[in-house]
């Protein structure tokens, strides 16, 4: 892996490293950009880190359900997860607003029509809008594409002759980074319009709709018991 | 400045600024798409002629608050489980036998501080490409960033679906509270009568007992 040309950078499915001469003349490896450290960005990293140090080690029957739903698990994307999250915040927020004891009957109802209008309103609108950046962000960067717009957001440092398609696929993780993040700031731009456009005018809707209904169920429960308030 | 530059740099500024450090990406993306979406939907409450004043005085709380809770449950909750969930993998703490077998001789060393399959050469085409074996480091990594996934997923179920309404409820009620207060306050100085809110009278409150509770000194209102 050294490479003969001195600080040519080398992709490795790590990232980018380079192979230089430190000053008593010997070759080192270092990563291409950085110092290389890795940067906690997190202090709780170091807690959890601390916490697995004592955890016992554990064996998962090769093709039992936990190993099964983890290796089915690096198939999903961002889209697979807001559909997730959707559909438990359907199930699990509206409950939590309704036993709210700190509001009155009448907000509470309320809160819940609003909390489950948004989530179906957030579901329905970010799961397509992140499938179709992903695809979107997967035209743009592959480097075997033929279209004049193919390699137009591979940016520099994984471009060029140094390059190949077959390289690029190596560092398939840094690439992979590289999309997520490309996607995620898409998916933002395009929030900005879908928030207002959608999102705000679906959930209101949807929030009218099921007060409504709650006041007719009410009424019609009323009505039924033949009583006065 | 042509299309094809306008792409590069962005691609550049994206790849030096994000895709080499995930973490300060989502920091930055997730803080800015909560807050983005909590001020449109804060919009459209306002905008709401459907909803009472008094619906609103704690709706647009629980927006706000539903973003900062969000943001700050993410961070401390579902960036924790999923450093869990890689890292119990990483150390070799949850494995398959298949993937233990894998390690061969490397797995007496499991437990040991510092210990990375991630870095091992057989898994990450590093130096020593001879070691490097392509299937086992797919079989590793397709393993690895599965349960990156699910343990993330469950910590954003957790976080936004459990602890961020539960905290955001109380906090909007708070504000709630203190805005029909300031709103009696302020009647009675415009020698108008107390505002009165609608309460069912099967809850056993009369309107007296229910406005004593109401005053700014009470505890927590419990209807």
């Amino acid at each position: 892996m050294i490479n003969s040309i001195q600080n040519t950078p080398i992709i490795t499915n790590q990232g980018m490293v380079q192979a230089r001469k430190n000053n008593n003349n010997e070759q080192v490896i270092k990563p291409a950009f950085g110092s290389g450290k890795q940067v906690d960005v997190f202090w709780i990293n170091k807690l959890i880190d601390s916490l697995v140090d004592k955890l016992p080690e554990k064996t998962i029957k090769e093709n039992g359900l936990l190993a099964k739903a983890f290796n089915a698990c690096k198939n999903f994307t961002s889209p697979h997860q807001r559909l997730i999250l959707g559909a438990t915040a359907i199930a699990i927020q509206p409950e939590i607003d309704k036993n709210n004891k700190d509001v009155d009957e009448q907000t509470r109802e309320v809160s819940a029509a609003r909390t489950a209008a948004k989530a179906i309103a957030g579901t329905v609108t970010g799961v397509p809008i992140r499938a179709l950046c992903i695809k979107a962000i997967e035209k743009v960067t592959d480097p075997k594409g033929t279209s004049k717009f193919s390699q137009s957001f591979i940016p520099n440092k994984l471009a060029g002759k140094a390059i190949t398609p077959e390289a690029f696929e190596k560092a398939f993780r840094l690439v992979r980074s590289h999309r997520n993040s490309l996607g995620t700031c898409a998916a933002l731009v395009v929030m900005l319009f879908t928030n207002f456009l959608l999102d705000v005018p679906i959930t209101k809707y949807l929030t009218n709709v099921f007060v409504e209904r709650n006041k007719a169920k009410k009424q019609a429960k009323l009505e039924a018991k033949g009583g006065i308030q | 400045m042509t299309n094809s530059s306008f792409t590069k740099n962005i691609a550049n500024f994206v790849y030096e600024h994000m895709a080499k450090t995930p973490g300060n990406m989502l920091l930055i993306t997730g803080t800015l798409g909560w807050a983005l979406s909590s001020f449109a939907q804060i919009t459209g409450i306002i905008g709401n002629k459907k909803l009472s004043s008094d619906d609103k005085k704690f709706l647009i709380p629980q927006e706000a608050f539903d973003a900062a809770v969000n943001i700050a449950s993410f961070f401390l909750v579902t960036k924790a489980f999923n450093r869990l969930g890689e890292k119990l993998v990483d150390t070799g703490r949850l494995l398959t036998p298949s993937l233990k077998k894998e390690l061969g001789e490397k797995i007496s060393e499991i437990g040991k501080k510092d210990f990375s399959i991630s870095k091992l050469d057989k898994f990450s085409n590093n130096e020593n490409k001879t070691l490097f074996n392509k299937e086992a480091s797919e079989k590793y990594f397709n393993f690895y960033d599965g349960t990156s996934f699910a343990f993330s997923t469950i910590g954003s179920i957790i976080s936004g679906s459990i602890i961020t309404p539960i905290f955001r409820n109380k906090m909007a009620a708070k504000r709630q509270k203190q805005a029909i207060a300031k709103e009696n306050i302020q009647n009675q100085n415009n020698n108008i009568a107390p505002y009165k809110p609608v309460m069912p009278m099967q809850n056993g409150l009369s309107i007296n007992a229910y406005q004593t509770k109401l005053s700014p000194s009470s505890g927590s209102m419990k209807i």
